[in-house]
């Protein structure tokens, strides 16, 4: 074995102090490097929101129809809807004060055959199921058909109706259509 | 005339490194700087909610002549993150060089890349949120671009 002394020791010392620079000053090729960096600011707000559904989501309005057969009087007749039956409700929100959310369904417009004969909704009850209670139609057009006090914050409901048309009155044969729309509102 | 050639070589040196400087102020411009997005709930679009109003757009230009290397990635990573709002409701479209992405908490998310070729890229980031709002509110987020350069 021979071991590096003198000149020979200077000389190795030089060689591995160049190559020391050399490691050190040659970039490294195969990595990626940051060469800038902004910073920005997005701020997100999360805006008071009331979203009420009831039947389809969407812009469809469900179409409920009563098929009636036998004589007034012979009981009543459960609907039949386009869309999912019971018909589901469901009220969802973000809110920034306590109070009460009310419901109401204007029914004031009766059902109309085209010629003149009417039927009005008060012949119309319906079965609610979760949130939403049992109920008529009264033909007024603020009819509150459910409440619920709520609190600050998210905001939450579900429910469903099935439809029941008393099927008690004696009317002109036909077709008779009409519309009722629901209305939630929160403090 | 030592004196003279000192002058005259400290001046290039000043100009070397003001030339420098300016060179890396003007790799990579965002503007604006502050923008404002609101939190779209999952049902809003299914109510006939449209993003128009709820959505803000970030420009970007980037100048390939002052890069060194082959290719450039802009990255995306959130430096500080509201208590309450997972920042992964924050969302961005973008066009060619830049691409679609949802932001990360923990993680840079590719925002766009594009060959280091000596020609400008101007490009922009259509920023959005959607996602379970937490409560009303606002809260907002320091995202950082970070330009990046690959040999």
């Amino acid at each position: 074995m021979k071991f590096l002394g003198g000149k020979g020791f200077f000389k190795a010392g030089l060689l591995f102090f160049s190559l020391g620079i050399l490691v050190l000053v040659r970039p490294s090729p195969g990595f990626a490097r940051d060469v800038a960096s902004r910073t920005i600011t997005i701020t997100v707000s999360a805006p008071v929101f009331l979203v009420l559904t009831v039947g389809s989501p969407g812009a469809i309005v469900d179409l409920v129809t009563f098929r009636v057969s036998g004589i007034p009087g012979s009981g009543p007749v459960r609907g039949e809807s386009t869309g999912a039956y019971p018909v589901p409700i469901q009220a969802r929100g973000l809110l920034t004060s306590a109070g009460t959310a009310t419901l109401t369904a204007d029914s004031s417009q009766p059902l109309k055959d085209g010629f003149g004969h009417t039927i009005p909704f008060n012949q119309i009850s319906w079965q609610g199921g979760g949130a939403m209670p049992s109920g008529r139609f009264s033909g007024a057009s603020k009819q509150i058909v459910w409440q619920q006090s709520t609190s600050t914050g998210k905001f939450s409901v579900q429910g469903s109706m099935a439809f029941f048309y008393d099927h008690a009155l004696y009317v002109a044969a036909g077709t008779y259509q009409g519309r009722v729309t629901y209305t939630l509102s929160v403090p | 005339m030592k004196i003279r050639k000192l002058w005259g070589g400290g001046l290039i040196l000043l100009l070397l490194c003001g030339l420098g400087g300016a060179g890396a102020g003007d790799l990579m411009q965002v503007w604006p700087l502050q923008i404002e997005i609101a939190l779209l709930p999952p049902e809003a679009s299914q109510a006939g909610l449209t993003w128009g109003t709820l959505q803000s757009k970030v420009n970007i230009n980037l100048d390939t002549r002052l890069m060194r290397g082959h290719t450039w990635r802009l990255w995306l990573i959130p430096r500080s993150r509201p208590a309450r709002l997972p920042v992964q409701v924050i969302r961005w479209e973008g066009r060619t060089p830049m691409v679609n992405g949802t932001a990360s908490p923990d993680q840079r998310v590719l925002a766009g890349q594009g060959p280091i070729d000596g020609r400008p890229v101007s490009a922009s980031l259509v920023f959005w949120a959607q996602g379970d709002p937490p409560s009303a509110g606002t809260f907002p987020v320091h995202f950082d671009f970070i330009l990046e350069t690959l040999p």
